[in-house]
């Protein structure tokens, strides 16, 4: 809100400059966001004159608990509890009603049919008005304010919700029909063409204010043009109202429409402050628009809030402050923003009814504290028991994670909750993702059911600036519905690859450290080893956006816990992927459950082990568990089998490959002689001859 | 080496003799032969030494005098020569070895953690050392544990600045993290200190400073006897922690509709150090921090003698953080994994 500093001290008197008015206000909870002023241009741009330019301009922001302080006024009173000087509000001269020619009751009668959306509504007429526009100081006023000079009329409408924060309405009294307004909800189907020259359609919970035949306002928000003042207006009616502001947020936001009536009516108008506005209105119209206000005023009041006397008691003042304050000094603060205060063994506080936000001891506590300065509080640590803090033992086992795939080599990347709908399809799972209702747009609109599909668009757009090497992964939460439409936030971590993880590799064999299937589960076996889990299955598996022949289910003890696989063409060319690209995904909660803490130490070996290379000829469907099964199975000399090297080629028939074993024998209870390990040997090839047909190469 | 007085010319020219040999020879195994022929057992010095027999009585002491002591130049010189010739061989054999120690080093990529990672790790390693129990909420929340149990109206413009996406009529994607207090206190009795962190979402279009998507870290604690100056020392000490011994706060009076009384946090511009500087828009002060006490609705909501407990209530975003700390000027870089930005980190 935009408050031209001059205007300020027409109620208030303080001795500082601009900025130490910012300073002070923004310390008492009423944040300047800038100091501004207008250029001579600015100003007769927007219809004032250089007289405007120049002078200080403070733009607060206003937090929505205090609509009381929407207004020149409501600021001018917070600034002089704040500083301790005087209070100067505004006055009107018409107190003694029914001296002002015809009165009002001749002319107009209310109804307010909904008491609950509309607590009062008071009018006064003021009559033979000549429109025109207003003269420069009102204009430039205006102005400073951010607001658009009109006419005579209007600019005193605008005038006064500005100083009093009262929103005030202007009709041509003549428009009127039958001088009957009555305050109702709207028709079904019911339109009305408000003041900015738009046709609207309401809907039966919004209010409005009629004559007896159709609205002429859409109450609270804007004017209806059938009942606008023009140049052909003579007698003006204003309108002074107090209306719910949960009716008037909800019809604002339901069209759209935002103004400076509804925005104040939303955070709270005065009740008992509209027939003073409305007064004040017509004061200034008679003044400079030539009017004669007819005599009294039509005041329907049958909202009228109960009075609000709050107690509040000293000690828990301090305590809750951690201060020592007297119960004077309390008082004193209390009274300076106006809050009629006795003292007693507690303080007996009326609260006025501009104060809505006041509703209980802790508000006034707050409001001590808030006239005593925050920062003159004093600052101690709190004394609590000792507790033992923590992490939760999720995250922690998620550290442990991102520590071993950070020493992998992978970066950590983290990407958006909301993905498209093209992802979601990508992985089939559209059965269990979670859907958005309003999405910012399609390509927000569903929460990742996985993290695969984030992570390949991750790699993607890395691919299109050119970074081809890459390893990144992902530990974090995904978003699955369950049939019965229950929602659940399990977590994941998942890990993709492209190219050669090399910084610097000059003088390497690239091709060699280029990314395939078996770097990527090298990856994978890393992590299951690091968190304890071990032997875990790959078995070969499909999944919708992998490659059919290189995808794999990461199983333990017969439950899938994860995939690996590397990426399908399709997907590569559906994403844009401009390098293979390798992933793998695993379900951090089974991973937890099936991770063991503890490491058991075995003690090194007492005799030597030997070791044998057989190279194992195969048909190149078998897979090397069953051939590594096979040879454990054969006899329990076996300490440890390592693949060497597979060999598929000119050197084999076709369908043939040939594996490289290196066969590890120990016995813990004796060096081995040259005919066990013959034996033993011999059980092996034969175990392997029976159970997978294997041949054996020189 | 020059002759001795009195010196036999033989001694003389056995030196020279050996000088030149020595001077010639290119490897320390080309020396040993030399050290036979001479000193050997049928060297020539050593059958010198032999016909001393010959000489005349009186002549003998000198001469082998003379002798013993050529014997030990000439072990000397072969020595000498010896270590010579051995250190030009190290020296050449290190030349040839030497390398181009300007060549970059091969290396694989080493992962980093990403900027969000690290800033929420400083943040629960500050507030588990003071005593505080980390605490994960659901995402997905409900409207109740978001807006009611914090306090808020029904359709009150205070939620201006909270709008939703929502899953159902009654589930949100949460917009403040601040909507775990009511389900641990649901569920606890106090004394109790809780911090939660995560992910945050509102209705927003996305620009340098504004996403849909940004994270927070919410906490708070509820005791007998808590008070606001509890509450302003303990963001003092949190600041501390995070920007440093030096870093000045500020508390003013600000409105959240779950705390009363209600405060913005600010501390001391952590690139100006107070003075005025673009980032802090000239005021030296950043605002880091939304607090307060809890508004005793809230805790009546969960079944909490209000008059018995009091508590306090904060809330800070995690984004401002590392952006402060790396000088990173656009939010959208956090979830846009571009990697030419993380592998600076």
């Amino acid at each position: 809100m935009k408050l031209p500093v001059d205007w300020l001290k027409e109620y208030v008197s303080f001795d500082c400059s601009p900025a130490e008015l910012a300073e002070v206000l923004t310390m008492a909870g009423h944040e300047v966001e800038e100091s501004l002023s207008l250029s001579a241009a600015d100003a007769e741009k927007a219809g004032g004159t250089s007289a405007a330019a120049g002078r200080p301009i403070l733009n607060l922001k206003i937090t929505p608990n205090r609509g009381d302080c929407l207004s020149i006024v409501g600021i001018a009173r917070e600034i002089s509890a704040v500083l301790n000087t005087p209070f100067t509000p505004p006055q009107v001269a018409l107190e003694s009603e029914g001296s002002y020619g015809a009165p009002i009751t001749d002319a107009i009668n209310i109804e307010i049919r909904h008491p609950d959306l509309c607590q009062r509504y008071s009018a006064i007429l003021v009559r033979n008005v000549k429109i025109g526009p207003s003269p420069d100081w009102l204009k430039n006023r205006l102005i400073q304010a951010g607001l658009r000079p009109i006419s005579n009329i209007v600019d005193v409408t605008n005038y006064i919700l500005w100083e009093l924060g009262q929103p005030l309405h202007a009709f041509d009294c003549s428009l009127i029909k039958d001088g009957k307004i009555i305050v109702r909800r709207a028709k079904d189907g019911e339109t009305i063409t408000t003041i900015d020259g738009v046709e609207r359609r309401l809907e039966p919970n919004m209010l409005v204010i009629a004559d007896s035949e159709k609205a002429v306002a859409l109450a609270g928000v804007m004017g209806g043009l059938n009942s606008e003042v023009s140049d052909k207006t003579v007698d003006v009616l204003i309108e002074s109202a107090r209306f719910d502001p949960v009716s008037i947020r909800t019809t604002s936001k339901r069209l759209g429409l935002v103004t400076e009536s509804s925005y104040r009516f939303e955070r709270h108008v005065d009740p008992g402050a509209c027939v003073f506005a409305a007064k004040r209105a017509a004061e200034m119209m008679r003044d400079i628009a030539g009017g004669e206000i007819a005599a009294g005023t039509v005041d329907e009041y049958p909202g009228r809030p109960d009075p609000v006397i709050l107690e509040v008691r000293p000690e828990r003042v301090n305590k809750v402050l951690g201060c020592e304050l007297s119960t004077e000094q309390m008082a004193a603060y209390l009274e300076r923003l106006g809050l009629a205060t006795t003292a007693d063994e507690t303080l007996r506080v009326t609260i006025p009814t501009r104060r809505s936000d006041l509703n209980r001891e802790i508000d006034l506590i707050e409001e001590i504290a808030r006239i005593h300065g925050y920062n003159n509080i004093p600052t101690r640590l709190p004394l609590m028991p000792l507790l033992q803090g923590a992490d939760t033992e999720i995250n922690r086992f998620e550290n442990k994670i991102r520590e071993t795939l950070l020493s992998c080599g992978g970066q950590e990347v983290v990407s958006h909750t909301f993905v498209s709908g093209t992802l979601v399809e990508l992985t089939g799972t559209s059965d269990i993702a979670v859907r958005v209702r309003n999405p910012l747009s399609e390509e927000l609109s569903y929460l990742r059911p996985a993290l695969i599909p984030s992570l390949l668009s991750i790699v993607s757009r890395n691919h299109a600036f050119g970074i081809r090497d890459l390893a990144v992964f992902e530990v974090g939460r995904i978003y699955k519905k369950t049939a019965d439409n229950i929602f659940e936030e399990p977590r994941s971590v998942a890990f993709a690859s492209s190219g050669i993880q090399w910084n610097t590799a000059w003088g390497i064999d690239r091709e060699s450290l280029r990314s395939d299937f078996y770097l990527c589960k090298g990856v994978a076996e890393e992590l299951l080893n690091k968190i304890g889990i071990k032997t875990c299955d790959f078995k070969r598996h499909s999944v919708p956006y992998l490659h059919p022949g290189r995808t794999a289910k990461i199983m333990k003890d017969g439950v899938q816990i994860g995939i690996i696989g590397e990426v399908s063409a399709q997907t590569r060319d559906l994403l844009d992927l401009r390098e293979n690209v390798l992933v793998f995904e695993m379900d951090t909660y089974a991973l937890k459950s099936l991770a063991t803490e503890t490491k058991n130490f075995v003690p090194a070996p007492r005799f030597p082990s030997v070791n044998r290379h057989i190279a194992v000829v195969v048909d190149c469907e078998v897979e090397y568990d069953s051939i590594i099964e096979a040879a454990y199975l054969s006899n329990s000399l076996i300490e440890k089998i390592e693949l060497m090297d597979v060999y598929q080629g000119p050197h084999l028939p076709q369908n043939k490959k040939s594996l490289t074993l290196s066969v590890n024998f120990r016995s813990q209870k004796a060096t081995l002689t040259e005919e066990q390990i013959t034996a033993a040997l011999e059980a092996v090839k034969n175990s392997l001859r029976q159970a997978v047909g294997a041949d054996f190469r020189a | 080496m020059n002759a001795q007085p009195n010196e036999r010319p033989e001694i003389n020219e056995l030196l020279i003799y050996v000088q030149n040999r020595i001077a010639s020879v290119s490897d320390p195994s080309e020396l040993e032969p030399i050290e036979v022929e001479i000193l050997g057992r049928k060297g020539r010095l050593t059958l010198m030494l032999r016909g001393i027999g010959s000489l005349p009585a009186e002549e003998r002491p000198v001469f082998g005098q003379q002798l013993n002591e050529a014997r030990r130049k000439i072990e000397t010189i072969i020595a000498e020569r010896k270590t010579e010739l051995e250190e030009a061989t190290a020296a050449a054999r290190i030349k040839a070895e030497s390398l181009d120690v300007t060549l970059p080093g091969r290396f694989y990529f080493v992962g980093r953690k990403h900027p969000l990672t690290i800033t929420i790790e400083e943040v629960k390693r500050i507030f588990i050392g003071l005593g505080f129990e980390v605490f994960d909420g659901p995402e997905i929340e409900d409207y109740r544990y978001n807006f009611e149990a914090l306090n808020y109206p029904e359709e009150h413009p205070a939620m201006d600045e909270q709008m939703s996406f929502y899953i159902t009529d009654d589930r949100l994607m949460r917009t403040q993290t601040t909507a775990f207090q009511a389900r641990v206190m649901e569920n606890r009795r106090p004394p109790l200190k809780m911090i939660t962190i995560g992910r945050c979402f509102r209705y927003e279009a996305v620009d340098a400073t504004h996403s849909h998507t940004f994270h927070q870290v919410d906490g708070f604690g509820v005791d007998e006897g808590i008070s606001f100056s509890d509450l302003k020392g303990l963001l003092l000490q949190f600041a501390r922690e995070m920007w440093g011994p030096n870093v000045k706060t500020r508390f003013r009076p600000d409105f959240f509709p779950f705390v009363e009384p209600g405060a913005d946090f600010s501390v001391s511009c952590v690139l100006c150090g107070g003075k005025g500087c673009s980032v802090c828009k000239q005021t030296g002060w950043l605002e880091v921090a939304g607090a307060g006490l809890i508004h005793p609705n809230v805790l009546e909501s969960v079944g909490y003698d209000s008059e018995k407990y009091t508590g306090f209530a904060f809330g800070f975003g995690i984004e401002r953080m590392p952006m402060l700390k790396y000088g990173i000027d656009d939010l959208r870089l956090f979830l846009d994994n571009d990697l030419r930005f993380l592998r600076q980190i």
